[in-house]
């Protein structure tokens, strides 16, 4: 309850106040978190175990405000319209911040935002239903080239419908795209057989009890040695989800350094490291300058990949 | 659940912290579902932080409490103001509220507590008991059969139209149309947005049911211009739970809502809104007092409340058995079971039965502290019926505006609110029954994805649908439904004078079918 006060708190007293305010007294007021998604979803929990580490760091409040809908786009479109003072931030996966912008037009895009600091990056996988009659990616390939198979996954523009595109692109193929929503949805649809494969989170075949065939990564991952990436079955197909905190653009980079910072403690600080673990996720912290170079990078290698599959022309 | 994992469970229960924390989250959850605009997944996610410091078994405790007693505290402002405090508690405003208005707030909590316990209580039971097998139906549930039982649920629309079937459908098809508004959850493209982007993202339930009901209701009162003060010496403000007899001769009801809410729990894509719309629906069909529905009708308040809690051990079923949620609530319970590094599955009853057996005790002890927590504060809730009704219904205003913007700090959902109101006083003058708007709009949305789902599962052939055995028994029992009263046209007169008989002879049917 204490915390519904203060989300209202911070409301309204962000509203109200002038944002003048200086930026080596940052943070004098609860800050506010934009996350793109619903509650219980992946980029809000590894977003609360990292805010909960931040407000120790900061001394200040950091709420974390839901604002679900479109894709994720509808949170961003709203924190890109903030006030760049440091009082408004967004904690997002990768879609809404490299996939969506060059897909369709949205009231922002790469420069409406700055990177603060990466916390997490896992590849998306091949995962397939334990019972399922592909026990290797080989099979799973040929298998797809005689007939059409069915990907589950979340909605048109996510990650792992950009994935699943991709790899259809480098195998030679086309696959029927079933949009059921994330990770738990994906997971009823393989095992219900109303789906043959999914190309989500590389988290989702632990989680879910599911047989992971291959990752679509540069190096096989430690959660995951035994399992081959595509790259090394021929298929050159690289995609990763990864979560970060992002600022309006614009923001102070005294105050950007300061989140960076925070961030990075928060990140050291063992609790914050072996819950997000527990919950599947890998850890890769990269402070303000590094994962600004990172963002970019990411997107315009999508771009180029959105285009090399036709998504984009 | 065999004895000596029952008996670990009890042990880890009798923690005197707890069970201190226990209460007071049943308090918290209470307080958050009344409050318009902050439903049962804000609790739980406000909630999701603090339980970092606390062992599993106590984050289990806390978070199943909060769940629980949120989805019972909407019901309260929804009885005595009107207004639901969470979409789940849409169906309880029917009867509660004008039971209220009759001076019985004190019956009408009673009543709705006890009938959450209940069906709270009932779906425990089954989860407990079946959980695994469910599960593994509850898999097997895909979208041709999402499809089917969405198709029948939709027929309720002509139980729930007050008059003319033909304007609850009317009604029916406004709904459903606005489920359409947004972004296509399929391809992704905008429609029926007009360019405007912050309506990509659709429209919410909550900002919808509270202008549908709430504001229209401030409006109707604003223009009878009519003191409607309730009485002092007729307010029994308080608790007060009906004898014994009078919840024996609702038994059927209490059995059917029961068994609704836990079977829509446990299938993912329906939800407590729905299953307690659908069987406040049921009832008012084979109720044979179903004239006084809507006018304060105990056995309507009943339907309602007992499913929407009946929904809480049903969507708990497919979470633990499977990791897989049954709604966005249990979604953010299985967050936190992982963060505790606990992951759900079938393995979790086979490697931790103990903490299964702590989560089936919990949940019981979660509905038994919510009835005493319930019971206690009803004072205190109902003191608001001593306040002249102009301020209430002035306090209503801003109070529905505000919980809509608290939704996602959106001006589109204070709009929504606005217009939902007015058109909502509108069809009030034109006589168009308003439940059966939500009921569109609720089912709307997973209607068209189950059946562009099952088209692309089946290649786009319709006809396949009928190859799905579990499908086909939906279908066949809507057709039934739909064809009724052709049926009852037909037959001679005097067989249709009996007409309370028949229609308890198709609710049992629906009912067996649905076990």
């Amino acid at each position: 309850m204490k915390h519904a006060f203060k989300k209202l708190a911070a409301v309204t007293i962000g509203s109200l106040m002038a944002t003048a305010v200086a930026a080596a007294d940052y943070p004098a007021k609860p800050i506010q978190v934009i996350i793109p998604f619903g509650a219980g979803g992946n980029s809000d929990t590894s977003g609360r175990i990292l805010l909960n580490g931040m407000q120790k760091v900061l001394g200040a409040d950091l709420v974390p405000v839901n604002v679900p809908g479109a894709g994720g786009t509808i949170g961003m479109a709203q924190f890109a319209g903030a006030e760049a003072d440091g009082y408004t931030l967004a904690f997002s996966p990768s879609a809404p911040t490299t996939l969506q912008p060059n897909l369709r037009p949205l009231p922002y895009g790469k420069d409406s935002m700055v990177a603060v600091c990466l916390l997490t990056d896992n590849p998306t996988a091949v995962t397939v239903s334990p019972d399922s009659p592909y026990s290797s990616m080989e099979e799973l390939v040929e298998a797809a080239k005689a007939e059409t198979l069915i990907v589950a996954g979340p909605a048109p523009g996510s990650v792992p419908h950009i994935t699943q595109a991709a790899l259809a692109n480098a195998i030679g193929t086309t696959f029927t795209y079933l949009p059921v929503g994330g990770g738990a949805e994906e997971a009823k649809a393989l095992l219900g057989k109303q789906a043959d494969l999914a190309a989500d989170n590389s988290a989702m075949g632990t989680v879910h009890g599911l047989k992971t065939l291959a990752v679509a990564s540069a190096e096989r991952i430690d959660e995951l040695p035994d399992v081959p990436t595509l790259t090394e079955l021929g298929i050159d197909v690289q995609v990763s989800i990864f979560n970060g905190l992002y600022a309006p653009a614009n923001t102070p980079v005294e105050i950007l350094e300061t989140l960076s910072d925070a961030c990075g403690q928060a990140v050291e600080d063992p609790e914050v490291k072996s819950r997000l673990q527990d919950a599947n996720f890998i850890v890769r912290y990269l402070g303000h300058e590094d994962f600004q170079a990172f963002y970019e990078e990411q997107f315009d290698a999508s771009l180029e990949m959105l285009t090399k599959i036709g998504l984009v022309k | 659940m065999d004895m000596s994992s029952f008996l670990a469970a009890l042990s880890l229960l009798a923690d005197p912290l707890t069970i201190a924390i226990m209460i007071a989250a049943t308090f918290v959850g209470m307080v958050v579902g009344a409050l318009p605009g902050l439903g049962t997944v804000t609790a739980l996610a406000i909630a999701l932080p603090l339980t970092f410091v606390l062992t599993a078994p106590q984050a289990i405790g806390v978070l199943l409490a909060i769940y629980v007693s949120s989805v019972f505290g909407g019901s309260i402002p929804a009885l005595l103001i009107n207004v639901p405090g969470t979409p789940q508690s849409a169906a309880t405003t029917f009867d509660g509220y004008p039971m209220t208005r009759k001076g019985h707030a004190a019956e009408a909590i009673g009543w709705a507590t006890i009938s959450s316990v209940i069906g709270g209580i009932f779906s425990m039971i089954v989860l407990s008991i079946f959980a695994p097998r469910l599960a593994a139906f509850a898999v097997r549930f895909g979208p041709v059969e999402t499809f089917a039982l969405i198709a029948f649920s939709l027929t309720t629309i002509a139980w729930v139209s007050r008059g003319s079937t033909l304007t609850g459908l009317l009604a029916g098809c406004i709904g459903v149309f606005l489920s359409m508004i947004g972004a296509d959850a399929m391809s992704g493209v905008d429609r029926y947005t007009f360019g405007n982007f912050a309506l990509s993202g659709g429209l919410n339930v909550v900002p919808l049911l509270i202008g549908l009901f709430a504001l229209s209701e401030v409006f109707s009162t604003a223009a009878k211009r009519q003191d409607q003060d309730l009485n002092a010496a007729d307010v029994r403000s308080g608790f007060k739970v009906a004898p014994f007899r009078e919840w024996w001769k609702l038994r059927a009801t209490l059995l059917r809502s029961s068994v609704i809410g836990t079977f829509l729990g446990i299938l993912p894509g329906v939800g407590a809104t729905a299953a307690s719309l659908i069987s406040y629906a049921q009832a008012r069909a084979s109720s044979p007092r179903k004239d006084t529905f809507g006018e304060g009708e105990p056995e309507g308040l009943v339907a309602s409340e007992t499913a929407n809690n009946a929904v809480t051990g049903g969507a708990l079923v497919p979470s633990l058995a499977l990791g897989i949620p049954g709604d966005a609530a249990t979604a953010v319970m299985l967050g936190a079971l992982v963060i505790h590094g606990i992951t759900p599955g079938i393995q979790l009853f086979n490697r931790n039965p103990d903490l299964v057996s702590f989560i089936f005790v919990a949940l019981l002890f979660a509905n038994l502290i919510m009835l005493v927590v319930g019971a206690m504060s009803a004072h205190v809730f109902s003191r608001i019926l001593k306040v002249p009704n102009a301020l209430v219904m002035a306090m209503i205003v801003p109070l529905s505006l505000a919980g809509s913007y608290v939704i996602r700090f959106s001006m589109i959902d204070v709009a929504t609110a606005i217009i939902a109101g007015i058109s909502g006083l509108i069809l009030r003058y034109a006589g168009v029954p308003l439940a059966p708007i939500v009921i569109g709009f609720i089912l709307g949305a997973p209607l068209e994805t189950s059946l562009r789902q099952g088209l692309i599962i089946t290649n786009m052939q319709p006809l396949n649908f009928f190859t799905y055995p579990i499908a086909d028994v939906f279908f066949a029992i809507t057709l039934g439904v739909l064809l009724w009263p052709l049926v009852k046209m037909i037959r001679p007169k005097a067989v249709a004078g009996d007409a309370d008989s028949q229609s308890k002879t198709t609710s049992t049917e629906l009912e067996g079918n649905e076990k």
